[in-house]
């Protein structure tokens, strides 16, 4: 088990920088490199040329990528072209409020899928699973900005029941965590749904009701358990697309976070912030798969084992 | 045997399922009864309805789809008339049941000590520590070595027959009254089959239980069953004691089964040593014959057989028989 | 011994009534399955035919419906639906919104497909290279296969939105580079679990080139996947677009796109003006709704063991 953490951990760095290395080529070759931005083109070639001395510009690309990484390790994350904030201050307060987005989208997600799901798939085929997956296919079916600008319209607008931009109280955050959730809901429920069809049919399920286990154990104890396995590894995906779904959800609601900061930057071309909240979340994204993998592991006693050999 | 001490009594039992293609009756007018302490075999071939009326014992058909009639009478109670928070008790501390597969019976995330112990738990108030004193206890009495230890361990982590051990543990730990064994031996190799049903026969001995042993192989019963019933597409055909088994069956069927068992044709002195297979395949449950079922595999049918249904009759003294036409028994 | 006094008691034949309630259900539920099919490739294929239209509509916009104001001088420039000559009324430029909801479905099945054709196609070479090929090529793009699956589509648009200029470009490029991995996942494991068939082994074993084993026994296998997959990437794509022209940084105005037009509309929800927003964002739901359920259904009838892959 140790030596398959350390295995995954030492992919999991690999993998970063191999990440870092795309994404600051493919950011460094962008057309509109920020000396473009700072200075108008008609600016003169000596004041411009003594910008790119002072960014470093004039190196070759992978001294730049070297001097970067150097940055970054000494905690110097470089500075905002645009607003001349350190990007470690923007990222520190515009972070923390997208960690609250989807913290409180993640929580969601989860209290309501896995057990919709399970009652889904004891009930299946009934009105109550019919209600729950057609919920499902309609919660899969509308694109998340479209269920915003509805919310917005009917609860915000017309309803006038909750604030519809903005960062406030609880309040404002109801309408955000909804979209937000919305889509991994539908999705966990499916899976959920389907996984727990799949233990319910198990032999072990017999034993357990032979036994004279209540129903109530065998589905929310023993088969429940057993159903999340498969679900564990699938969360780092839905916690990836949750992250994904934060640019729309961030821009609609007008919430200060981070994902709004990068569509931002991107656009303004401030390119050391753009640089850094990619990486990040990049970074996200990759660790969460990592933390999937291992749980996953530490949560089957099959997979336990077989890890313990083979590595 | 008196017939107060009779444990369990199944009347007319019939089991309706409805399946993708339509509704089927794997299981149609099936009467048995289990004395205290008396192991009785039922045996056919697979699809046969052995399963299933284990099942309709237990009340853990499939549901909804399933539809069970007739009566099951444990002591003076009708188990199919009971509501499911009684019936819940009656399963694990009166009849528990051990199942074909050990390698897939058993929850693969939780460990054996807490299967074991939940069994309890889910009966009795007992303490952590008492339950698992006693775990220790029924694991050591079922023969696995370094009970305390096991206690810790997943099921992977045990061979087929160990696990089927601690199912047997399981299903005993609570000293059920009737213990219904389907096909305990069948998923495991030859020595190991010996010692399980030893295991259960030696069980049943110390404890005073009855065992419904189910199985296809007429030697695994005969091994260790008193009274022997052989189903045939959900029908009792025959029933006899087991001493009657090798020497007079009636039923065709009861016959042909007999003679592929390897080593008994040659036991008793039959000339050809090739293995008898019995011709044709179970009728399927969707389209069985009008009236005896096995007539169109029958080397003895008559027209009667054809167009009558025989009844189960006595044809001698604990022995039945639904047949038209029964013969006289050459191995 | 009394084991068998009671038995052989006569029972009532089933009651056919329940025996045909029963039969009825197994055959209802069968048709329910294909009914999903039938429905969301009836809605699909109603949306498929709007988008040819938009297409044409886009092509022959000499009456500049699309781009143009054409009431400049009118006093109401935003007009709601059922009050004047434009049946669902007009945007806040003026423009017909039925001419550009319609453009718009164009452009959203048009850019759908083919990003969808896109990422098949390298999601089929990619997977069938590793499962024939295997060796390091398999574990390198194994690897690829496990840091993009599952990778936030929008997040790399955003990234390319820095390198390219904002456009349809960032769309093209970006869904392929991401989905491809799930199909090509998808298409590795049938190939390994095709070399193992025996005739396989055969065949390979006597010097059959891998194209002709592919062509012959592996192409076969791909069909029902591919087709249950591409009508799942196909409203992912039509979502997708949306977004990123919500955002600002797919499709760009003054082309038609139901996103852009959801979000140009968004300031006018506040003044109650919200047709704007709600012709295509119906829109866009119906369509998204549409080839769901065809892929559904699809999956059901053609490959269930799919379930749950996306």
């Amino acid at each position: 088990m140790l030596r398959y953490l350390l295995w995954r951990s030492v992919y999991t760095v690999a993998v970063i920088f191999a990440a870092s290395l795309v994404i600051f080529f493919t950011l460094r070759i962008s057309p509109g490199t920020p000396e473009f931005i700072i200075h108008q083109p008609m600016a003169a070639e000596e004041e411009r040329q003594r910008f790119r001395e002072e960014q470093g510009l004039n190196d070759p690309i992978i001294v730049q990528y070297g001097n970067f990484l150097g940055d970054v390790f000494r905690g110097d994350l470089g500075t905002s072209i645009d607003s001349n904030i350190p990007v470690v201050d923007l990222i520190a307060e515009f972070g923390k409020n997208s960690a609250i987005l989807v913290a409180a989208g993640v929580l969601v997600t989860f209290s309501i899928a896995i057990p919709l799901g399970v009652i889904a798939a004891v009930k299946r085929n009934s009105w109550i699973d019919q209600t729950i997956m057609g919920f499902a296919a309609l919660g899969m079916g509308i694109p998340n900005f479209i269920l915003a600008l509805f919310l917005i319209l009917v609860i915000g607008i017309e309803l006038d029941w909750l604030p519809i931009s903005g960062k406030g109280g609880i309040k404002h955050l109801i309408l955000p965590t909804i979209v937000l959730a919305a889509e991994g809901v539908a999705v966990m429920l499916r899976l959920m749904r389907a996984s727990m069809l799949d233990q319910l049919q198990q032999d072990y399920i017999r034993t357990l009701r032979a036994k004279g286990l209540s129903r109530w154990r065998t589905i929310w104890q023993h088969a429940l358990r057993n159903a999340l396995l498969p679900i564990i590894s699938l969360s780092a995906l839905q916690v990836a697309a949750l992250i994904g779904y934060t640019f729309v959800v961030e821009t609609i609601f007008r919430w200060p976070g981070i994902s709004r900061l990068l569509i931002e930057s991107i656009l303004q071309r401030d390119y050391p912030v753009a640089l850094m909240i990619t990486l990040l979340f990049t970074i996200a994204v990759i660790l969460a798969n990592f933390v999937a993998n291992i749980a996953y592991s530490l949560v089957d006693p099959r997979i336990r084992q077989e890890t313990m050999l083979r590595v | 045997m008196t017939a107060d001490a009779t444990l369990l009594r199944i009347l007319d039992l019939t089991v309706d399922l409805a399946t993708e293609e339509g509704k089927v009756r794997p299981v149609d007018g099936v009467s048995l009864s289990l004395a205290t302490g008396e192991i009785l075999g039922l045996v056919g071939e697979s699809g046969c309805g052995k399963t299933m009326t284990a099942l309709a014992i237990m009340r853990l058909l499939p549901e909804p789809g399933s539809r069970t009639s007739g009566a099951v009478r444990l002591m003076d109670r009708d188990l199919l008339a009971l509501p499911e928070a009684d019936m819940r008790r009656v399963r694990g501390p009166s009849i528990s049941m051990i199942f074909q597969e050990p390698m897939t019976s058993l929850d693969p995330v939780f460990t054996i000590g807490h299967q074991l112990t939940e069994t309890m738990r889910a009966h009795h108030k007992i303490g952590r520590h008492e339950a698992r004193e006693r775990a220790i206890g029924i694991l050591e009495r079922v023969g696995i070595p370094n009970p305390a230890q096991r206690l810790n361990d997943y099921p992977h982590q045990l061979s087929g027959g160990m696990r089927q051990r601690v199912m047997i543990a399981i299903a005993l730990i609570l000293e059920p009254q009737l213990l219904i064994a389907d096909e305990p031996t069948t998923a495991l190799d030859v020595t190991i089959q010996a010692q399980i049903l030893e295991l259960i026969d030696d069980l049943r001995q110390r404890s005073h239980m009855s065992v419904l042993l189910i199985s296809h192989d007429l030697a695994v019963v005969g091994q260790v069953a008193e009274r022997v019933a052989v189903m045939y597409a959900g029908e009792v055909v025959e029933t006899m004691p087991t001493t009657s088994l090798f020497v007079a069956p009636r039923h065709p069927y009861t016959q042909g089964l007999l003679r592929c068992i390897p080593g008994l044709a040659h036991d008793s002195g039959a000339t050809e040593a090739r293995l008898h297979v019995i011709e044709g395949r179970v009728p399927e449950l969707r389209n069985l014959p009008p009236a005896c079922r096995f007539a169109p595999r029958c080397p003895y049918a008559m027209d009667r057989c054809w167009n009558e249904r025989p009844q189960l009759e006595k044809v001698a003294d604990e022995q039945y028989l639904r047949c038209w036409n029964p013969q006289p028994f050459r191995a | 011994m009394s084991a068998l006094q009671d038995a052989a008691l006569w029972h009532e034949p089933p009651a056919p009534e329940q025996t045909r309630r029963h039969q009825l259900h197994a055959g209802l539920r069968l048709l329910a399955r294909n009914r999903l099919a039938l429905i969301g490739g009836g809605i699909s294929l109603v949306f498929v035919l709007i988008g040819i239209a938009g297409i044409v509509i886009i092509g022959f916009d000499r009456f500049h419906d699309l781009y143009l104001d054409q009431t400049l001088d009118s006093a109401v420039i935003l007009r709601a639906p059922f009050t004047g000559e434009n049946v669902l009324g007009t945007d806040a430029l003026g423009r017909d919104l039925l001419a550009r909801t319609v453009a718009g479905i164009g452009v959203s099945i048009m850019l759908a497909l083919a990003i969808t054709a896109l990422t098949l196609i390298i999601g089929m070479v990619l997977g069938t290279v590793a499962a024939f090929y295997g060796g390091w090529i398999d574990v390198v793009i194994s690897a690829v296969i496990d840091v993009t699956w599952g990778f936030p589509i929008i997040l790399l648009a955003v990234a390319l939105s820095g390198v390219f200029d904002r456009g349809i470009e960032v769309v093209i490029l970006s869904v392929p580079l991401i989905l491809w991995a799930g199909f090509a996942r998808i298409v590795r494991g049938e190939g390994l679990s095709l070399r193992e068939r025996d005739f396989v082994k055969a065949a390979r074993a006597m010097g059959v080139p891998d194209w002709k084993i592919i062509l012959r026994h592996f192409v076969p296998n791909l069909v029902a996947p591919t087709i249950v997959m591409g009508t799942y990437y196909i409203p992912v794509v039509i979502v997708f677009e949306g977004a990123l022209s919500f955002l600002g940084l797919g499709t760009q105005p003054p082309t038609p796109s139901l996103g852009l037009m959801a979000a140009e509309g968004r300031q006018h929800l506040l003044n109650g003006d919200h047709w704007v927003v709600t012709v295509p964002g119906v829109s866009l739901v119906l369509m998204v709704v549409g080839f769901n359920t065809l892929g559904d259904g699809l999956r059901d009838i053609l490959d269930p063991r799919l379930r749950g892959v996306r």
